[in-house]
């Protein structure tokens, strides 16, 4: 059974149909990668899938809920968590403290308890272990003490992973991962990505435009061209595949 | 025994330092840390200085079986219940302490209410119906004579009336910076937790905390909440300590304003910032006040213009030349991690005792 199913979904900006009738099925355990043009429709359709906006139309179902209509608060508490394209940082807080407001709930967060130290410093020395864990897997360890505000664009983008992966998702939605990043860096990254797949079945849908990097770590793609799925299939399928190189390789 | 002018001149300085701390810290929390623009400041100080009008006279008034209207007669009246008083001062201090809750509720509640558009607006437009809101609660108490005397005031009952002259206003201030203490330490507590951080980050970027998993309006409404508790309190105190009230006080220059420029000056979403800026701000207001005199004869222009001239130097100044304010914004840690240069000095003192102990 698929872990996540669309059918006909359809989002539409002032008139102009920027998805239009999405169908996708997703197995848990695997790596998708999300590919097509600018403009294509992919960033939108995770907008739409995480509850960042409301679908026009169809229907998404995650794990048995229907979350067509669910915001991204919802989202992430069902196991679904995104990562930006843009960077999206605490910029006045450390890589670290970052990545802790990542790792999920925390009894500290709430007002009756943060005054008395003893009630969450048991949930903050896990969590800090998590998250130390996450920039670990996410290669920027190093930097836990730094103003997130003063990372580097790559540095920025691998924090962003970090952030994704510190919480405790069954299902991550990746906005070009790895733009920015050098290739030895992004082959670890994805690395990273499909041992997770792997060990701990977590599902990710990944749009990336490096596919020289990252096809390699695909188990299946997904190809987009204006808004519509022209072609799915495994990695070597889709490079085959004629209307893809059209669309998207130019040829 | 009489205090001299320099006496009499610390404790005042000290006195409205420990107010301000309160509501400044107050302030601090929602608009450093958690990034909402509390331009209604004025509105929960205001609340819990017409609770403390209101509420303890009426109370000691049938205890001590004094007739009369609250209002029309209130300088009959309170004189008899600080008569009465000074052989009831336990009752004195229990009510004292129940109003200091009442104000702390009513304020909190009324901070819910306010924080309702909060859920709504954002940046400007929230700023702007705070303020407005703010207004209306002065509006009311100045025409709604029954809460704080109107246009002409009430006096409070004075729980310390039981002192020597000489020393009611030396430990009514004591009682105060107790408070400020305890406001500071409780905000620091909360800063230095994930609670803070949480604050912080929302602040930063609500749309990546949303996508976390974090309920941004729930932290939003819950600050303005504890935050307007705090600043009742501070407006309750202020109003026991200067033993009268009247609606024309609470505007919004003395509680929004000034407590906006001095957190600015010591630096947001930094504790010992608010420390330093309203220091900075009380120690030059005070001195303008007290040395205006004897500036006059040397400036072209009317000195009670002095105070605001100076300070809004001083603003522009800090904007200019050090935005972040003169402390800026610190990582928080929450626990002990190795290599954390920002531990603070308390913690580390503690691993080291621990280190010594355990080996």
């Amino acid at each position: 059974m698929p872990i996540l199913e669309m059918t006909n979904v359809r989002k539409i900006f002032g008139g102009q149909t920027v998805l239009d009738g999405i169908d996708m099925s997703l197995d848990a355990g695997r790596v998708y990668h999300l590919i097509g043009p600018n403009g294509s429709g992919k960033t939108t359709l995770i907008n739409v899938i995480s509850g960042a906006l409301e679908a026009d139309g169809g229907r998404i179902t995650y794990d048995g809920h229907d979350i067509t209509d669910m915001r991204m608060l919802q989202t992430y508490k069902l196991g679904m968590a995104r990562t930006f394209q843009i960077p999206q940082l605490f910029e006045n807080l450390t890589v670290l403290e970052n990545t802790l407001v990542a790792t999920g709930e925390n009894s500290g967060e709430s007002y009756r308890r943060a005054a008395f130290h003893n009630t969450w410093k048991g949930d903050e020395g896990r969590a800090v272990n998590i998250a130390q864990d996450a920039l670990a897997k996410s290669k920027i360890l190093d930097k836990q003490q730094i103003q997130s505000d003063e990372l580097s664009g790559g540095q920025s983008k691998l924090l962003e992973v970090a952030k994704a992966i510190a919480g405790d998702a069954r299902i991550l939605l990746m906005d070009e991962p790895i733009a920015g990043i050098n290739p030895k860096l992004a082959h670890s990254i994805f690395e990273m990505i499909r041992t997770m797949a792997r060990t701990s079945n977590v599902t990710f849908l990944i749009i990336e435009h490096r596919l020289d990097i990252s096809l390699g770590y695909a188990d299946y793609v997904f190809a987009m061209d204006r808004g519509k799925i022209v072609a799915s299939g495994t990695p070597d399928e889709i490079i085959a595949d004629k209307r893809v190189a059209e669309s998207y390789l130019g040829k | 025994m009489s205090l001299g002018p320099e006496v009499t001149f610390f404790v005042d300085l000290l006195a409205i330092y420990s107010i301000y701390i309160i509501i400044n810290t107050s302030l601090n929390l929602e608009f450093g840390y958690a990034g909402i623009p509390n331009f209604g400041k004025v509105l929960a100080v205001g609340v819990g200085a017409f609770v403390a009008a209101a509420i303890p006279g009426r109370i000691f008034a049938s205890m001590a079986g004094i007739e009369g209207d609250y209002i029309a007669d209130n300088i009959a009246i309170m004189s008899g219940v600080n008569a009465w008083l000074v052989d009831n001062t336990g009752i004195g201090f229990t009510v004292f302490f129940v109003t200091l809750g009442i104000a702390a509720a009513i304020s909190a509640v009324i901070g819910i209410a306010t924080a309702y558009p909060a859920i709504r607006l954002r940046g400007d437009y929230l700023a702007i119906t705070l303020l407005a809101l703010a207004e209306g609660m002065r509006i009311i108490g100045i025409n709604y004579a029954d809460i704080a005397g109107g246009t002409l005031g009430v006096q409070l009952p004075d729980p310390l009336v039981w002192l020597p002259a000489d020393l009611r206003f030396p430990i009514a201030t004591l009682g105060l910076v107790a408070m400020a203490t305890i406001a500071m330490i409780y905000s620091d507590r909360l800063i230095r937790s994930p609670l803070g951080r949480l604050l912080r980050a929302v602040r930063d970027n609500e749309v990546s905390a949303e996508s976390l998993g974090k309920d941004v309006t729930r932290a939003r409404v819950k600050t303005i909440m504890v935050a307007a508790a705090m600043a009742g309190i501070a407006g309750a105190m202020y109003a026991f300590y200067a033993g009268s009230t009247i609606a024309f006080a609470y505007d919004r220059i003395n509680w929004t304003f000034w407590p906006f420029m001095m957190i600015l000056i010591g630096g947001l979403a930094n504790n010992r910032g608010v420390l330093v800026g309203t220091f900075i701000f009380v120690l030059v207001r005070k001195l303008i006040t007290f040395y205006k005199d004897s500036v006059q004869e040397f400036v072209p222009f009317d000195v009670v213009w002095l105070d605001y001239l100076l300070l809004g130097v001083i603003l522009i100044v800090i904007l200019l030349y050090r935005p972040q304010g003169i402390l800026k914004e610190r990582a928080t840690p929450t626990i002990h991690i190795e290599g954390h240069h920002d531990t603070p000095v308390y913690v580390r003192l503690k691993n080291i005792a621990r280190r010594l102990v355990y080996g």
